[in-house]
């Protein structure tokens, strides 16, 4: 794991996931790439906690899944957006993004 | 297309647990990753070894990622599989409904068959169900016996034989028992009876009564409400309503004294009475109701649905009474002779009708010899519900025949589309579907023609229901019994979906295993043989043979065949009763009861003198021919039995006084009614209280009681008085077209001590009518305060006696007929679809110049095998079922053969004309087109 990267903030992994699969369907290791490219490399996700996040959201309806056939022509695992999952991604991406521009005025020097 | 992929993932069968594919899945995805990650790290330039170790320890903890996703993946593997079944079920419906579309005759028939069955079975039930399966409307009913007096001497007697073991309680014999058996209990005894302590003795703390009551009926005038009737009045000892555990709706019921000789006149209305004639007034207490003339209080209103009929085996059903007054109050004479009152005890916790038998029967026999006199107790349940109950177990049974020859009309005409269908399913086999998936596909199709025919069913059970209640008789008291709640047409769904499901099971198992190449390269022609039922040709064929097919013909005409003879053997019943000679003639007479009311004639002579007056009154009005009156008339439910004894015949104490019907007469009562005089006179004028008292005898009385002699001059001992035999007279049915003629004899009705309540009957001169209104006025003319209600004719009174067995024919042949048409819509559907298989053999003989009349005649004998093994079948089966009919008949031997072979000659009729037709049709060929279509 990288040093450097940033520890992932509590919460949100699921919404960086679900970003992930906004569009084509994509297999777990596809999404930690994707969310690697995205984050110039800062974001690193730890492995077992993406799996277990596809799964709880799998679960919750959020996502559906279907084996198919990777790049390198490997059984993999794809999953996809359902109609759920697609609200809570626009709900969740609207609260974290209301919450960060809080966090940075708060973090913002003090006028002069 | 695009709908491919989905069939074959829809019809993929066989598949892991979900537990083991989630932990598989698990296992790969994790695998993937790895893999995945390992590559990357190649191509960065680590060694593979390197490389596999970098992406393990990248993952994280990889050991508990295998432990807790596979209970997640579990989970969403079930969920996923639910939802594939849901779609496939979803599927299986929408293309079952395509599929119907598709043969819309077919449908339709299929349909309106189960419709009809289901619609008439459900209504059956809706009105069956309060009898057969509601608990009687009493308090703890199990506890509830009828208690008999048995005459064991009279068994095998041909006039009493019939009644030996259900003789009725007289008002004594009831105040004894109860005295004994039950206020013996109350004394201070009955503590130690309550700590399980026995009590040597009938009676006492340990009886096994804990209450009786008796009840008994008759009919009598109601004045000063409304118009004056007759009404039939229920007597109640005051502890019946406490023993039924039944609270009255209005007032009180009666008091523990208000009953026997001078009894308060008090009377209870039964809630329709209340409901219907006094408008459901609240305040009903205290109204005054004039019965037979004499005053009664209104002291309260029963509850609705309350009904205590008689239950001795030769009870008709009549409906609830509908006023109650306690016994003894009607003013009729409580004599320990007086075996009037039908008795009903209630059982004490725990003990047996037999222990209760060992308690009644010593007190009932007293001194006298067990051979002699004895008791009986019968369950009230079995009782009350009896006569009822047989009848609609029979409509039930021809009921479920109906509904299973719906249910086997379906299925033929399902195997047929089965046949039909077959390239379909070849090509859905193809596909990758199983024989369980079609199997499925089938079942979806022939539960939705179930669930499409119960909803037919809907209007037919509202319908057929009313017309049930509306159309049967008041005798089988169906209407009073609750109406019809939501659950009638939840059997008739479930009726619907177990008739589709079952009955498609066999066109599903048919097509279970199909010969798939052979039907796609028969190009769905498919059949180019079945002839003969063998099979053997058509290779391509899915299993639906026209064997099959002809066997559930063979199965729809044998149950039909079976409500045909049914039907056939009840109407010659019906025919029989009407043709029975009831020993009167009815044409024309009209009947007016009467009742002459105790404050104005309160002697005999009195009332012997108001009557002459109306009957000469009523002599002069135009048209009448006759006038003259009995205590009772044939057929009127009305009138009783007598011990009697021939003077100078010793009888011992313990020997059986003989019995016979006693009628109290009017003179030229015998010659009115076309009763034959057969010797000596009947009674004329001088025939009067202070003459001397003389009787006429009916023939079987004169055979049996001077066998060999005549009875003329003789006397008979009835009443402690002595009657002058002066006449023979023909003999009557009195009680029934059913019943054996019974012995009976006659007194002059102005010498008898029952005068007050006769029936008059009227003969009109030849082609005269005679006006109700005409009646009343004349009877108003003598007294305007006298109810002249209850005109009538003896005609009606014979025309009831038959209408509960004309209603069950009816129905019956309702459903005989219902079940015909639906076997030729059977026989029409397979002789159709058999011809239409084979058009295309049938077009080339025909184009090669074949006799098209002599393709159908072949096609017609092709079916006639199926159905004449039906016909045998039916015949065999209504044989060993007749029995069940056994107490419906009348006159008719239950293996009647002329009707039996009616029923299989009509039967075969239709079917043969259903196959011709079809046949005809479907082989209305143009042979060309058939050629160049192959």
């Amino acid at each position: 794991m990288n040093d450097e990267s940033p520890s992932l903030l509590k919460g949100t992994l699921d919404v960086m996931v679900l970003r992930a699969l906004s569009g084509e369907p994509l297999h777990g290791y596809a999404v930690t790439r994707w969310i690697r490219r995205r984050s110039d490399g800062h974001l690193d996700v730890d492995d077992a906690a993406l799996y277990q996040a596809l799964h709880r959201m799998e679960e919750r309806g959020w996502l559906e899944s279907e084996w198919g056939r990777s790049e390198s022509n490997r059984r993999a695992k794809f999953y996809r957006l359902t109609p759920r999952g697609e609200r809570e991604l626009t709900r969740q991406s609207r609260s974290i993004r209301r919450y960060a521009r809080a966090l940075l005025s708060v973090l913002a020097p003090e006028p002069a | 297309m695009s709908f491919l992929p989905k069939v074959r993932r829809l019809l993929r069968i066989r598949e892991r647990s979900p537990r083991d594919q989630a932990a598989r899945d698990v296992e790969a995805e994790i695998a993937f990753h790895l893999e995945e990650r390992t590559d990357d790290l190649v191509r960065e330039g680590l060694p593979r070894e390197e490389a596999a170790a970098r992406a393990r320890a990248e993952f994280g903890d990889l050991e508990a990622a295998r432990r807790s996703l596979p209970g997640r993946a579990e989970v969403t593997e079930r969920r996923r599989r639910l939802g594939e079944w849901w779609d496939g079920v979803r599927w299986d419906f929408r293309h079952a409904l395509r599929r119907l579309r598709k043969s819309r005759a077919m449908t339709v028939t299929a349909v309106l068959s189960l419709g009809l069955a289901i619609g008439a079975a459900a209504a059956i039930f809706g009105v069956a169900e309060p009898v057969l399966v509601r608990p009687l409307p009493y308090d703890r009913p199990g506890e509830l016996y009828t208690v008999w007096n048995t005459y064991p001497g009279w068994r095998g007697h041909e006039v009493l034989g019939s009644q030996w073991a259900h003789i009725p309680l007289s008002y004594p014999e009831y105040r004894e028992l109860r005295a004994r058996l039950v206020e013996g209990a109350s004394s201070p005894g009955r503590a130690r009876g309550d700590a399980g302590l026995a009590v040597e003795s009938t009676g006492g703390a340990d009886a096994p009564v804990r209450e009786l009551a008796i009840f008994g009926e008759r009919e009598m005038a109601l004045t000063g409400r409304g118009e004056p009737r007759r009404v039939r009045v229920g007597l109640a000892s005051a502890s019946l309503f406490p023993l039924l555990g039944v609270e009255p709706s209005e007032g009180r019921l009666l008091g523990p004294e208000e009953e026997g000789a001078g009894a308060p006149r008090v009377a209870l209305l039964s809630h329709g009475t209340w409901r219907d004639r006094f408008g459901g007034d609240p305040e009903v207490s205290g109204t005054r109701i004039r019965l037979d003339g004499r005053a009664f209080t209104v002291v309260g209103v029963l509850p609705p649905g309350l009904h205590v009929p008689g239950t001795a085996p030769w009870a008709t059903p009549a409906p609830p009474r509908e006023v109650w007054i306690p016994v003894g109050a009607d003013g009729s004479e409580l004599h320990p002779d007086s075996h009037d009152y039908e008795a009903i005890a209630r059982l004490a916790q725990g003990r047996t009708g037999e222990e209760a038998v060992a308690a009644v029967a010593p007190i009932l026999r007293g001194d006298r010899d067990p051979e002699v006199r004895g008791a009986r107790l019968e369950p009230r349940v079995r009782g009350e519900r009896g006569e009822v109950r047989r009848g609609l177990l029979l409509l039930l049974g021809a009921v479920g025949l109906l509904l299973l020859i719906a249910c086997a009309n379906v299925a033929t005409l399902l195997v047929a589309r089965v046949r039909r269908g077959e390239r379909e399913i070849a090509t859905q086999a193809a596909l990758g579907a199983t024989g369980p998936r079609i199997a499925r596909l089938l079942l979806a199709e022939s539960a939705l023609v179930g669930l499409l025919g119960a909803a037919a069913g809907v209007p037919v059970a509202w319908a057929g229901r009313a017309l049930l209640v509306g159309l049967a008789p008041p005798e089988l008291a169906v209407a009073h019994l609750g109406s019809a709640d939501l659950r009638f047409l939840l059997v008739g769904g479930a009726l619907g979906l177990v008739t589709g499901i079952s009955f498609g099971l066999l066109p599903a198992w048919t097509a279970r295993r199909p010969d798939l190449r052979a039907a796609l390269a028969s190009g769905g022609r498919g059949v180019t043989g079945g002839a003969g039922g063998g099979g053997r040709q058509g290779r391509g064929r899915i299993r639906g043979r026209p064997g099959l097919q002809r066997g559930l013909v063979a199965f729809q005409v044998a149950l039909s065949l079976v409500l045909l003879i049914a039907t056939g053997l009840l109407a010659r019943s019906l025919a029989a009763r009407l043709r029975v000679d009831h020993g009167f003639r009815a044409e024309q007479l009209t009947t007016l009861g009467l009742s002459l009311p105790g404050e104005r004639y309160p002697t005999r002579e009195a009332v012997s003198t108001g009557l002459d007056r109306i009957v000469r009154e009523l002599g002069t009005l135009p048209g009448v021919g006759a006038v003259t009156g009995a205590s009772a008339l044939p057929f009127s439910g009305d009138g009783g039995s007598s011990s009697f004894e021939v003077e100078g015949r010793e009888v011992g104490p313990d020997a059986k006084k003989p019995e016979a019907l006693r009628r109290a007469v009017l003179p030229d009562f015998h010659r009115t009614l076309g009763i034959p005089v057969l010797a000596g006179r009947t009674f004329t004028a001088a025939d009067r209280e202070g003459a001397e008292g003389v009787a006429a005898v009916s023939r079987s009385m004169a055979e049996r009681f001077w066998p060999g002699g005549s009875p003329l001059g003789e006397r008979i001992l009835w009443n402690d008085l002595p009657w002058r035999v002066v006449g023979i007279v023909g003999d009557v049915r009195w009680e029934g077209l059913e019943e054996e003629v019974k012995p009976a004899f006659y007194l002059p009705l102005h010498q008898a001590p029952d005068r007050r309540a006769p029936t008059l009957v009227l003969r009109p001169t030849p082609g005269a009518e005679i006006g109700a209104a005409a009646i009343r006025r004349a009877v108003w003319r003598v007294d305007p305060a006298l109810p002249a209600e209850g005109i009538g004719t003896v005609r009606a009174l014979v025309s009831r006696a038959t209408r509960v067995s004309r209603f069950r024919t009816l129905l019956v042949t309702v459903f005989a007929a219902t079940a015909l048409v639906l076997a030729a819509v059977g026989v029409f559907g397979v002789t159709a679809h058999a011809v239409g298989a084979r058009r295309r053999e049938l077009g080339i003989r025909l184009a090669v110049g074949a006799d098209r009349g002599r393709l159908v005649r072949e096609a017609v004998a092709r079916e006639a095998p199926g159905i004449g093994a039906g016909l045998l079948l039916g015949l065999a089966g209504a044989t060993s079922a007749a029995g069940l009919l056994g107490r419906f008949l009348f006159g008719v031997d239950r293996h009647d053969p002329a009707t039996y072979a009616a029923a299989a000659l009509l039967l075969g009729a239709v079917a043969l004309t259903a196959s011709g037709i079809a046949a005809r049709r479907a082989a209305r060929i143009d042979p060309m087109e058939v050629i160049r279509v192959e």
